[in-house]
């Protein structure tokens, strides 16, 4: 599959001098104890519903470790790293960051490489989840939140995959990804840190492709578009292996060729600073780019008093070397929407659209 | 600011201050190699322009910027390759690139200067491909004749002083000549200039010129000769996080417009953008998705734009938080003294588990600490963390709130 990849990109980067890519999938996988043992409450309450209408942490990695071995069974160069988050951390699973690679693996049938990944990812996880981390907090429970912050993952992700590029010998390229399969919901912290990420992502063209269990995340369906990636809302706790084997096993090039969920319509609108209303047209300053939903004289985050648009209404006529105006310069734009404004009031929605 | 203004003069010539070894820093290791000792040199300079930036200035974050381009007989000169003009296009489209990846809502133009004559190439506009594209045809133009620096000062300050008074309005001057061709007193442009608040930076390829050095100095700018490539190319760079903004701007409040991407589903939907129309085939944009203005409901295939039709700027959230990192720069990282080094419970990099090598010769641990989360890095994740990234892994992998 990767022969497709490295083909166009042979063809794209002759000049480039790239002879060969690998393929660096990162998956970020969400930890949190409390949505994970909510589902599993929820599973004993309802004790006669249908048991497969729940996520359990178990089954839910054992299809994802089928998935990984998928991805690593595909090429020989591909490679995968797999991330654990939580609601105030996150931690490499695989290659392993608390526990040293297990030695005692078991023996079975299934090739090397695929062992040592899902035997070093389970055990990862046990780590965490049963004992106590060495910053002293508890691992589970006590200090989680409900809400999972996937951030950190991510930036710490696309450090690895740079390191990976750095590290790469010359002639070949690594072409990272990154799969962010969330649970819990969205927290809005961090959200400065969610859009340097995101926009890192974007100019190391790296996608991101997100598969989500729980609700519908927000975040992630802007990742998602500002990247280039897919977003996948899983319906089906025993589904998640098909879905993650047919719509994220491949990248690049060949997603082209396949049948793909249709791109999601991302809602970009700012929320005002002031209220936490979302909004179309809104009042921005000029110093520290705060949005506002109406006009105040004053900036309630960098206090600098703002002038009337209007005095630059005045003087611009009467600008000698302003007797050649550029259509396109912004002086004229502005001085525009000062007049609109002048006139309007400060109604900044009464047109609206369809 | 102040630094800005009372620096240059006081460092003297570069022959007159104390003879530099810069050989004695190197040093060879086990295999025979200097690689790894040159590249520790060349990252530490890149740390320490880390180091050197302060923070929370007041910056300019809607940049305007005139580049003005020498066209001149100097730019065929050899010394950068293939030759000056061909080695700057190439820079300067990674710089175009880079500045608007940067500043979203910034703005830029170009002019070339040749033949004693200075015409504008692109209008300042936000859209970086269209002066990519207009850069490209300059390879097939000749540099000829001599460089004014006059009149085309005076055609980028033409646009600029109509610049409203809020924006950073900015030059920067690629200057291959050693020499002039002006029609009046220079000086009354230079104060012109600097009455209008234009911050112009000088860029000069070949040899100090004293002119440029006090119009740099007169209009708060900054002054740099580039020694080769990779010299010039980190000068270009510098340029592009928004300058400290001059104490007498304005600020104001802008209005500006966010537009929710739609699908259109149908047919009596279907509309023609605004940004394809002028080009030979609008009919292939023709009912695809896009941007509305919310004030006008006029079709744009991308932002940021401004709306042709009532002016208002469009935007998206996104690109205005990804201005942010200028103002909450990462603060930069400690080195872990030697001592301390042993005691780190984590002895791998938290973004990239690199293992670092012990301390070496040179007394540095290339451990480097962030002084909010106390997360270590190694030097490469460090320089890619305030590069690139601008924002601490280990602050977001936190439960601490930042913002």
């Amino acid at each position: 599959m990767s022969g497709l990849t490295s083909l166009g990109a042979a063809q794209a980067g002759v000049s480039s001098g790239i002879e060969s890519i690998t393929d660096l999938l990162v998956v970020i996988l969400d930890l949190n104890p409390i949505w994970w043992s909510e589902q599993l409450d929820n599973g004993v309450e309802n004790g006669n519903g249908p048991p497969s209408q729940q996520y359990g942490l178990a089954p839910t990695l054992d299809q994802i470790l089928i998935f990984l071995n998928s991805y690593l069974l595909i090429h020989p160069g591909n490679q995968v790293v797999v991330l654990g988050c939580l609601h105030s951390r996150s931690y490499f699973l695989y290659p392993p960051e608390l526990i040293n690679m297990p030695t005692d693996m078991p023996s079975d049938s299934r090739p090397e490489a695929f062992r040592i990944v899902n035997h070093t990812v389970q055990r990862a996880i046990q780590h965490i989840l049963l004992q106590t981390s060495p910053d002293g907090e508890p691992a589970a429970g006590g200090e989680e939140k409900r809400e999972t912050v996937f951030v950190g993952a991510l930036s710490r992700s696309l450090c690895y995959i740079h390191r990976m590029q750095r590290e790469s010998p010359k002639g070949q390229f690594v072409q990272g990804r990154v799969l962010v399969i969330e649970a819990g919901p969205d927290s809005s912290s961090h959200y400065m840190h969610f859009i340097n990420t995101i926009f890192t992502a974007q100019k190391m063209n790296v996608k991101i492709d997100a598969c989500v269990l729980g609700e519908d995340s927000i975040l992630l369906q802007q990742a998602v578009d500002l990247t280039g990636g897919l977003y996948v809302k899983v319906e089906n706790p025993g589904g998640v292996v098909q879905v993650l084997n047919s719509v994220f096993i491949l990248d690049g090039a060949e997603r082209s060729t396949m049948s793909v969920p249709e791109k999601i319509q991302v809602d970009y609108r700012a929320a005002c600073f002031c209220h936490q209303k979302l909004i179309e047209v809104g009042y921005v300053c000029s110093v520290c780019l705060s949005v506002f939903c109406a006009f105040s004289p004053m900036c309630s985050t960098c206090q600098s008093t703002f002038k009337f648009m209007t005095g630059i209404k005045k003087r611009k006529p009467t600008d000698p070397t302003s007797s050649v105006p550029s259509p396109s310069s912004s002086s004229a734009a502005v001085a525009a929407v000062a007049t609109k404004k002048a006139r309007n009031g400060t109604g900044p929605n009464s047109n609206g659209k369809a | 600011m102040a630094n800005m203004t009372d620096e240059p003069d006081e460092q003297g010539y570069r022959w007159e201050t104390e003879y530099e070894r810069t050989w004695e820093v190197l040093q060879e290791d086990a295999t025979g190699s200097l690689t790894a000792s040159v590249q520790d040199v060349v990252l530490g300079i890149k740390r320490r322009r880390l180091l050197e930036r302060k923070p929370n200035l007041r910056l300019g974050m809607m940049r305007h910027l005139f580049v003005i381009l020498d066209m001149s007989d100097s730019m065929r000169d050899q010394d950068l390759r293939p030759n000056r003009l061909f080695c700057v296009l190439r820079l300067l489209e990674n710089f175009i690139n880079e500045f608007f990846d940067q500043n979203p809502i910034g703005q830029l133009g170009v002019i070339t200067t040749r033949n004693k004559r200075a015409d504008r190439l692109t209008e300042l506009a936000g859209n970086p491909k269209k002066h990519i594209d207009a850069l490209q045809t300059l390879r097939t133009t000749d540099p000829h004749g001599e460089t004014t620096l006059q009149n085309s000062l005076e055609l980028a300050a033409q646009t600029l002083r109509n610049i409203p008074s809020h924006a950073s309005r900015e030059i920067i001057l690629i200057f291959g000549s050693l020499s002039s061709c002006d029609p009046g007193n220079i000086y009354d442009t230079t104060r012109m200039l600097r009455e209008c608040n234009i911050r112009c930076s000088v860029i000069g390829l070949a040899a100090e010129v004293s002119i440029c050095k006090t119009l740099a100095k007169e209009t708060v700018g900054e002054y740099s000769v580039a020694l080769d490539e990779p010299h010039l190319k980190d000068i270009l760079m510098s340029h592009i996080v928004p300058p400290p903004v001059s104490s007498n701007s304005d600020s104001f409040l802008i209005r500006m417009g966010f537009p929710q991407q739609k699908a259109l589903d149908r047919l009596d939907e279907f509309s023609f953008c605004m940004c394809h129309l002028d080009q030979p085939e609008p009919k292939t944009r023709y009912g695809q998705p896009g941007y509305f203005c919310p004030v006008c409901v006029t079709k744009y295939c991308e932002l940021p734009v401004e709306c042709r039709v009532c002016g208002l700027t469009l935007v998206s959230a996104p690109h205005l938080a990804r201005s942010y990192h200028h103002l909450f720069p990462v603060e930069a990282f400690e080195e872990v003294p030697k001592e301390e080094i042993e005691l780190l419970a984590d002895k791998k990099c938290f973004g990239c588990l690199t293992e670092t090598p012990h301390s070496d010769k040179s007394g540095t641990t290339h451990r480097f600490r962030c002084k909010v989360c106390q997360r270590t890095f190694c030097i490469d994740c460090d320089l890619f963390i305030h590069d690139t990234l601008h924002s601490c892994p280990g602050c977001a992998s936190s439960a601490a709130k930042t913002e």
